[in-house]
């Protein structure tokens, strides 16, 4: 009965997800919807007898469940409307949906770990799933295991690690099914792994990615070109490219130097050609001078200090030979 | 030209204030612009970048022909003479009109050297206009001109050197900065303090 209880509130979750959905829905969405109320209802039925409680208790193996196609996963776990639903432990919203599409383009699924079982070995015979142990990345990542260490040790000066809300892992970003080396990775997955929290659960500003950047004169076209970590990390000489990218910066700490990346020398240059960024140092006369030629470029501190602290003294100064002045001839 | 009538004399002719006010415009027009630019990692640039370049390219230009009015008309009108360094002026010149500054202009006195038809300029001002229209604005001017053929491709970028060009006019920019404002503020010492801004609408100047 207690089992029946859990379905009932997964049905319950289930039916407030696609009631938050727009009333005009397309209709390939609400087939998609349709399908997966179907599935839960027919696991939910099945839950209640006392058959399946016997055959919950049996190993997967036993079950023949071993062999269970990535399909009967991805009833439930292909519909987008299972979105943001569980808050784990971690401190984080999981999402239950899975993009098929994305998952087999990742390298776990093309190393054959392209069925589900093959990481999640038990826990799902019964809605909602029993808490258990999927495999994580030592499990299978033991010669990595020097590399991820070093990654570690990066990620824990990370403006991340200090969060009270999250415990991060590698899979708070890193989702294992979209798994990719960086090189392979669209710009928009790299930028998914920052934006996909940091556009509405994690955004204390309230402001959109824009105005928070709008600082930068050209604001939007790099945001829409460029790795987040591009400026949100920075090279350390005696640390692994792999491990100081792991290593986020709060904004204080982020390069606002455009010669970074925008001239043959630029320190963040070898880089970004690593993590398959291509940075423009071949820019034309009209983007050179925009970009930072004028406005980067020639900002150089102790200078602009110098100037503009001259002529602060030169203001004062006149104010002050006025002020006398008018005193001065007061007195007469 | 017109006789001076009474005890008024005229001394900035209409081609002198015509130049003077592009000048003045212009110039105040690139300080906002160039700051604008130069500083907007800080400031959020306070004009709209583009738009700040654009005012920029196009004021420099407009400045760059009215440096050169300037140039055509003194040489011409032999009114360049008013620039020419005397050999009184160095340094005893310079040295009486600072002193005059530091002291003589809180009691009250006489300018030490007032302005005539034949002496537009104090020692001090000679040297400084002197400075600035044949070193400074022209520097200003190279340097901007160099970067605008640039990148407005008719120059190429190979060989050339953009950022120590730029530096140097920025520097440039901080020193026509502070001239304007020592140029301003001194504007306020004549008679009364709007007089030398009055001579330089109607051309006139009263006696001292």
């Amino acid at each position: 009965m207690d089992d029946e209880k859990k379905a009932l509130l997964f049905l319950g979750r289930a039916i407030v997800i696609c009631k938050t959905a727009p009333k005009l829905l397309p209709l390939l969405l609400y087939a998609e919807m349709v399908k997966t109320i179907l599935a839960i209802t027919i696991i939910f039925i099945g839950s209640g007898s006392a058959a399946w409680a016997d055959y919950a208790d049996m190993s997967l193996r036993e079950q023949g469940l071993a062999s269970m196609k990535i399909e009967s996963c991805v009833s439930c776990h292909e519909n987008p409307g299972l979105k943001m639903a569980v808050m784990r432990s971690d401190g984080l919203l999981h999402d239950l949906y899975v993009d098929s599409l994305r998952f087999q383009t990742s390298i776990h699924y093309r190393r054959e770990k392209n069925k589900c079982l093959d990481c999640h070995k038990e826990g799902y015979d019964i809605i909602p799933h029993r808490a258990a142990k999927s495999l994580v990345c030592f499990d299978c990542h033991e010669d990595f295991k020097a590399k991820f260490l070093e990654i570690q040790k990066e990620a824990g000066q990370s403006v991340h690690f200090g969060s009270t809300e999250v415990r991060f892992g590698c899979g708070t970003c890193h989702s294992p099914h979209y798994m990719k080396k960086a090189v392979e990775m669209t710009l928009a997955e790299k930028n998914s792994m920052c934006i996909d929290c940091h556009t509405d659960r994690f955004n204390r500003s309230n402001l959109t990615l824009n105005s928070r950047h709008s600082w930068h004169i050209l604001a939007p076209l790099h945001l829409e070109n460029t790795a987040c970590i591009a400026c949100h990390t920075k090279p350390e000489s005696d640390v692994l490219g792999v491990a100081f990218k792991h290593k986020i910066l709060k904004k204080e700490e982020a390069t606002r130097e455009c010669d970074d990346c925008h001239t043959p020398d630029g320190k963040m240059l070898q880089y970004l050609t690593d993590i398959g960024e291509k940075p423009k140092t071949d820019m034309s006369a009209e983007q050179v001078f925009k970009s930072f030629y004028i406005s980067g470029a020639t900002n150089i501190r102790w200078l602009d200090w110098a100037g503009t602290g001259l002529i602060a003294l030169s203001i004062i100064g006149a104010f002050g030979h006025g002020l006398m002045r008018i005193l001065a001839h007061k007195k007469k | 030209m017109r006789k001076a009538h009474n005890d008024k004399f005229l001394i900035a002719t209409p081609l002198d204030r015509l130049w003077h006010w592009i000048h003045a415009v212009g110039v105040l027009l690139l300080i906002a612009s160039g700051f604008s630019i130069h500083f907007s990692k800080y400031l959020g640039g306070f004009i709209a970048f583009d738009m700040a370049v654009k005012i920029h390219n196009l004021v420099g230009l407009i400045v760059a022909f009215d440096w050169g009015l300037w140039l055509i008309y003194n040489i011409f009108s032999k009114r360049l003479a008013y620039y020419m360094p005397n050999r009184d002026d160095l340094p005893s010149g310079i040295i009486k009109q600072a002193r005059y500054y530091l002291h003589g202009i809180f009691r009250k006195n006489k300018p030490p050297f007032p302005t005539r038809p034949s002496r537009k300029f104090n020692p001090l001002q000679k040297w400084t206009y002197l400075a600035v229209m044949v070193v400074l604005v022209p520097f200003e001017i190279i340097t901007g001109l160099y970067m605008l053929l640039l990148i407005k491709g008719w120059s190429s970028f190979i060989d050339s050197n953009v950022k120590l060009v730029s530096i140097l006019h920025t520097i440039g920019a901080f020193g026509t900065t502070i001239f304007l404002i020592g140029h301003i503020y001194l504007a306020t010492t004549g008679d009364k303090p709007y007089s030398y801004f009055m001579t330089m609408i109607t051309g006139y100047h009263k006696h001292d």
